[in-house]
This record gives C-alpha cells, structure tokens and sequence, in this order.
C-alpha cells in the first residue's frame, strides 16, 4: 500500500442535511441596527426594497446606540405606530450595543372581552 | 482669479454609495485623498471623508458611512465666500456644484493657501486680493460701498531720510491705527501696496467723511507718540454705485472705486488737505 492509500484509507466524511425554508428577507418582524453594526439602515432598506419590497420600513432612531429599526409593516395594523416603536425600543435597548443587529419577533395577541345581551 | 472655480480641483474622483467603506477607504488610499463626494445618478448625495470611515464597519456600505448633510459651494463663489462656509460648518472640503451637478472640489489647505496670498505680513492686514473680495461680496449682497484710500505723506523721503527700516515701523502702526479705529462689522481694511492703504465701508459717504478724518488724526497723532511721526491724506470715492451680480462688472466698478479714490488722495495731497472726496 503506497503513501495515498494510507491517507483515503483513513480519512472519512459525515455529512449531515439539514433542509427548511430560507426567510425572505433573512429577519423576523423588526431588526435593531447599532451605529456602528456591520450593515446600516440603507443597507437594510435596499435589501428589503430587493427581498420584500413595500413589508418593511425602514425608520431612524435618536439614540447614542441605536442608528435605525426596520419594522413590519403590517404591525403597524395591530396597533398606534408610536406605541409600537416605543415598546420595541424601550426593551431593545437592554439588549443592542452599538455594534449589534438584532432581530425580533414579535407576537401580537388582541384580547377582547364583550358583554351582549341575550 | 480668486473664484471657486479657479481653484477647485476638477475633474472630480467621487464614489457610488453601494460601495462599501472597506472600498471607500482603499480608494481613497490609492488617490492619495481624504474624502470624496458620493454621487448616485449624476446627483450629490453625501460626502465620505476619512473620518466617516473611522467610525465604521468596513462592510458598511458607503451610504451608511458618507455623512449626508453635504455642504456646496457655487463655481462663482469668492475664496472667502467659500472659507467662510467652511469655517461655519467646520468642513475640510467643500463640492463645487453647479446646475445640480459637481464639476470641482476644494480642500481647506487649497482655501488656505489661497487666504495666505491675500496676507499682508509685515503690518498684519491683508492686502489688496483681499478687498477686491470683500467689496465683490458686499456688491453681490447689494450694498452700497464707499472707498477711503490713505496714502503716507513723503514716504519715499521718510525711507530716504531714516531708512526702510523706520518707513517700516511707520506702516505697522498705520495698521495699527486701522485696526483700532475701524469697525469689523461693516469696515474691511486692507495694505493696498507701498504706503497705500484702504478702508472699504458700509457707512455712506458722510460717516466715511468723518472715519476718514478721524483716522488721519489718530495716526498723526499715535505715529509721533510712538516716535515714528507720519501724516497721510485720503480720498473717498463712492456711496452711489450699488451693482450687477455680474462678477466682471463688479471688479471693475471695484477697481473704478479705488482708482478715483487714489486719484483724490493725490489731489488731497497737491492741495494741502487732508482729505478729498471724488
């Protein structure tokens, strides 16, 4: 047995598959952009107008960590635009650094309790 | 001569804003340059200065990174105009656009260069390129200017007498007394040559009348308390010429202003006055 025999002989491969669903755009309903993340606001905005285009939007943030956020458009049905970006950027910012990306789903659940005659 | 478009750099090395800054700051290594101005679609968009991409991630693309307020100037701009802008806004360089498009670009050391030759340094004033920009900028704004141009009495005689070194001393305290008497606000002086100098006032033809006489006593007045006694006379030409925002007629109602004003101050001279108004 010459020397390359030995090696194939020795060597084996597992591959392992796993197949699903790619996410188009690759984020959730809102995606938290830090000043100093690998991609900025325009990026993002670029990419969902190619990806997904009139879901998302793309909004500025004032705050010394947070440079913008890309919301679902849709959320926007479910209640106030204020509330929304606030409650999103109330517990974001516990989380973002200046140099993070974030993604985040968010479920929004209506509760409604009715009395009626009968 | 002194216009934005005679000193910005053209044509212009801009970059696309879906580049990215890792390329951005390649580009700007390779051209030896410290920003560039981001066009998409013939449009300025933003500018990217060294700065910037400091302060960003390489995978960042240009239109993350440029910062997007840009400031412009016009190709018809004076030098100060432009150093004025610049200054305000604490920018290094400045596009130049015109009919929406950049044609040039100018960097604050060009501004400065520029700035240095309108220095006077022996009496620390600035010279006549000086006030020929002053004046076009104040006839653009639409006022009307008045020109008072003080020429030292027998100063080739005072240097023959006492040396140049003596005349010297003589025309720093005569800027001294400019500097002192004048009003920023809405006087610019300048060392218009020899033992020239001018005052180009915002005041009308009366108040320069009076700033005229008031500075030609002052300086008979601090020159021989300083022991280098000098008198000059004056001659005051203007308060009627509000003009075109024409660049050349400009210049030349400028140059027109100083000259009658300098032909006045001969006259004051050969009569024995102190001042002649043209």
């Amino acid at each position: 047995m010459d020397t390359n025999d030995k090696k194939s002989g020795n060597r084996k491969a597992n591959i392992q598959m796993r197949f699903s669903d790619f996410d188009l755009p690759p984020m959730q309903d809102v995606l938290l952009i830090g000043k100093r993340a690998p991609i900025g606001p325009e990026a993002v905005r670029r990419m969902v107008d190619a990806l997904a285009p009139g879901q998302y939007e793309v909004i500025p943030v004032e705050n010394s960590q947070i440079e913008a956020m890309a919301v679902k458009s849709s959320l926007f049905n479910w209640m106030s635009r204020d509330t929304l970006i606030n409650t999103i950027l109330e517990e974001g910012i516990k989380l973002v650094n200046d140099k993070s990306i974030i993604k985040a789903t968010l479920e929004i659940t209506i509760s409604i309790y009715k009395e009626v005659d009968v | 001569m002194f216009q934005a478009k005679d000193i910005m750099t053209s044509p212009v090395i801009s970059i696309d804003p879906e580049k990215s800054v890792f390329y951005a700051a390649e580009y700007m290594r390779k051209n030896q340059l410290g920003g560039l101005p981001v066009i998409e679609n013939g449009n300025l968009v933003g500018i990217i200065t060294s700065r910037d991409i400091r302060l960003s991630h390489p995978n960042r693309l240009v239109a993350d990174a440029m910062t997007k307020r840009v400031f412009s100037c016009a190709p018809s701009d004076t030098v100060w105009d432009v150093a004025m802008v610049m200054d305000k806004h604490r920018v290094e360089r400045l596009p130049v656009v015109k009919n929406s498009t950049v044609i040039g670009i100018i960097t604050k050391t060009q501004i400065q260069k520029k700035m240095g030759q309108m220095y006077d340094p022996l009496t620390d004033i600035y010279n006549s390129a000086y006030i020929y920009q002053v004046a076009t900028r104040l006839l653009t704004e639409g006022h009307e200017i008045c020109v008072i141009l003080f020429d030292v009495n027998n100063f080739g005689k005072i240097n023959k007498k006492f040396g140049h070194v003596y005349g010297d001393s003589c025309l720093k305290e005569i800027s001294k007394v400019l500097h002192e008497y004048t009003d920023d606000e809405c006087d610019f002086i300048c060392r218009y040559g020899g033992d020239e100098f001018v005052v180009v006032t915002l005041n009308k033809i009366s108040a320069a009348k009076q700033l005229a006489a008031k500075i030609i006593d002052k300086i008979a007045f601090h020159t021989s308390k300083v022991g280098v006694p000098v008198t000059v006379s004056a001659g005051i030409c203007g308060g009627h010429r509000k003009y075109a925002r024409d660049y050349n007629n400009q210049y030349k109602v400028i140059e027109n202003l100083i000259n009658k004003a300098s032909l006045a101050s001969t006259q004051a001279k050969t009569l024995n006055k102190k001042y002649i108004i043209y």
